[in-house]
């Protein structure tokens, strides 16, 4: 137990080095200010950690005069990713530091939630944490029974980022109780070109076995992970209940069948990421929900082309 | 993370799209009342439009336009500090409201944005001006915890919307023990609907008239 603390201090201490750079179209004099280098935790989010990059352009002559904002490579960068999430989903570690655009005009207000102050940023990690809770627990009791000052303590501990202050409040959601598992394990999964994927997800199957990260994936995502490729429990479960159907006397032809995969066994499966890491199919999705999570208690996960087709 | 198509599984309930002068006495109200669905949600909103994604036909009897005067001025005070250059067009805000199944709380949700007739949208400082104070009284917590911004479940767009945790115990209070039955997949959901747009879409200025309500009972039943 005492390694897997450690897993999550490592976490915790992951970072992405960015070198920030003012968009052309918003430098107005001659040179461009010169860039601004920062390492920054994967775990925290952008406007917690930029306060000095807007200074460096405001003491550059830049006007500062609308709310900063960012892209990559003209993708608008949405500050209420995790900083991880945005460089693992968008970034790669094939090029560093990561480069960010940083824009003081025309806020993509389709695009990326407004952000005038840190308290929005409270505001979304309160609410993304109780959120959690309700699908670990069922109610938000856990964390509105804390006090508000643990709640301050839990912010105040990502806002300064030290990990003991926030851990100290935070093992207390994510504790899991041995007579009173977590209900489901809160993620979210984020794919090229879809909506955020995010659905209550229990972490263990009725025989109580658990289920593993390769079930979650070919449930919630058949068509890019088939289960003959990531999860050997769900053939096997179809099939049981497809004999126990044709046992009832269900004639055969009632039976659906999953179609042969497009993909055949030679085609690469996507790439998945978490915390700059692909971790494998076997992985127990219990096991992730209480080791992997950001500090908002949800596991963030990216589905990236594979590597060959990338 | 672009901008998506609704997927299946991502139920749209209702939408629409209002316009109410903020700093005004009066009001008029464009209405366009959409049901869609997407393909694997049980019952359809409403049975003319079934199993049908992305906005489509008006519901009968709804599509007309109505206007009425607000009683009592003084109830739309404190927004008339909104600034425009434009004095024709200053105090008047555009409103789009969706309702969209939650899938952690599994509740609906009001997401709706607004925004000038320019096209700018609003600040949550200024929704909360739109807000009647009635409603604003009446909450026994933060105005963060009641409103603020997010991301839309289906469109990805930044949305206000009114926090859903607390919808379950209110929609319990109102329906008690027969909540399981209107949670059925074999029973309408409709008035399951209209009993939560009749609290919360006044909150936010969707006002449906009786008419609406009496129609959809009727499609219902």
């Amino acid at each position: 137990m005492a390694d897997d603390r450690e897993i999550e201090r490592q976490i915790w201490e992951g970072k992405v080095p960015i070198v920030f750079n003012l968009a052309q179209s918003e430098v107005t004099g001659d040179e461009p200010p010169e860039p601004y280098y920062l390492l920054a935790p994967r775990c925290s989010y952008l406007p917690l950690v930029t306060t000095k990059v807007k200074k460096h352009f405001q003491s550059t002559g830049t006007d500062t005069e609308d709310e900063m904002w960012f892209d990559y490579a003209g993708q608008a960068l949405k500050w209420h990713y995790p900083i991880g999430v945005l460089f693992d989903f968008y970034g790669s570690p094939s090029q560093l530091p990561w480069s960010v655009t940083v824009h003081f005009q025309g806020f993509p207000e389709d695009e990326v939630l407004r952000c005038p102050d840190k308290e929005t940023v409270e505001t979304h990690m309160i609410a993304t944490i109780k959120e959690a809770d309700y699908l670990k627990n069922g109610s938000t009791k856990k964390l509105l029974a804390m006090l508000k000052k643990d709640q301050k303590q839990l912010w105040m501990g990502l806002k300064t980022f030290k990990f003991d202050q926030f851990w100290s409040v935070n093992k207390r959601l994510t504790q899991r109780d041995e007579t009173d598992p977590f209900k489901n394990v809160p993620f979210r999964i984020y794919v090229p070109d879809q909506p955020v994927l995010q659905e209550p997800f229990p972490p263990f199957r009725q025989d109580g076995s658990e289920y593993t990260l390769g079930d979650l994936l070919a449930t919630v995502l058949p068509e890019l992970f088939p289960a003959e490729r990531v999860s050997p429990f769900l053939v096997a479960f179809n099939a049981a209940a497809a004999e126990a159907r044709a046992a009832e006397g269900g004639a055969p032809e009632d039976v659906p069948v999953a179609p042969p995969s497009s993909l055949g066994k030679q085609v690469e499966l996507p790439q998945i990421v978490l915390h700059g890491i692909s971790p494998a199919f076997e992985t127990p999705l219990l096991w992730l929900g209480e080791h992997c999570c950001y500090p908002d208690n949800f596991l963030h996960i990216c589905i990236l082309p594979s590597e060959l087709t990338a | 993370m672009t901008q998506p198509a609704p997927r299946p599984g991502s139920v749209y309930l209702v939408k629409r799209s209002v316009s109410v002068r903020a700093a005004g006495c009066s009001r008029s109200s464009s209405e366009s009342i959409q049901a869609a669905e997407t393909q694997d949600q049980a019952q359809p909103v409403s049975p003319a439009n079934p199993g049908l994604e992305a906005p489509i036909e008006d519901i009968p009897d709804m599509d007309d336009v109505y206007t009425e005067e607000a009683s009592d001025p003084g109830e739309l005070r404190g927004s008339s500090n909104l600034t425009s250059d434009s004095a024709s067009f200053d105090s008047w805000h555009t409103y789009e409201y969706h309702v969209v199944y939650h899938k952690t709380y599994t509740v609906p949700v009001l997401y709706f944005n607004a925004s000038t007739l320019e096209g700018k949208r609003l600040t949550v400082d200024q929704v909360w001006n739109d807000m009647h104070n009635l409603h604003k009284d009446s909450i026994d917590v933060s105005r963060s915890s009641f409103l603020s911004q997010a991301e839309h479940p289906v469109l990805g767009k930044p949305f206000f919307f009114l926090h859903p945790c607390q919808t379950c115990d209110m929609m319990v209070a109102l329906f008690g023990p027969r909540l399981a039955a209107h949670c059925s997949p074999d029973q309408p959901l409709f008035d399951y609907l209209l009993a939560f747009l009749s609290i919360v879409a006044p909150i936010v200025r969707l006002n449906l008239p009786l008419q609406y309500h009496a129609a959809q009972s009727k499609l219902v039943s």
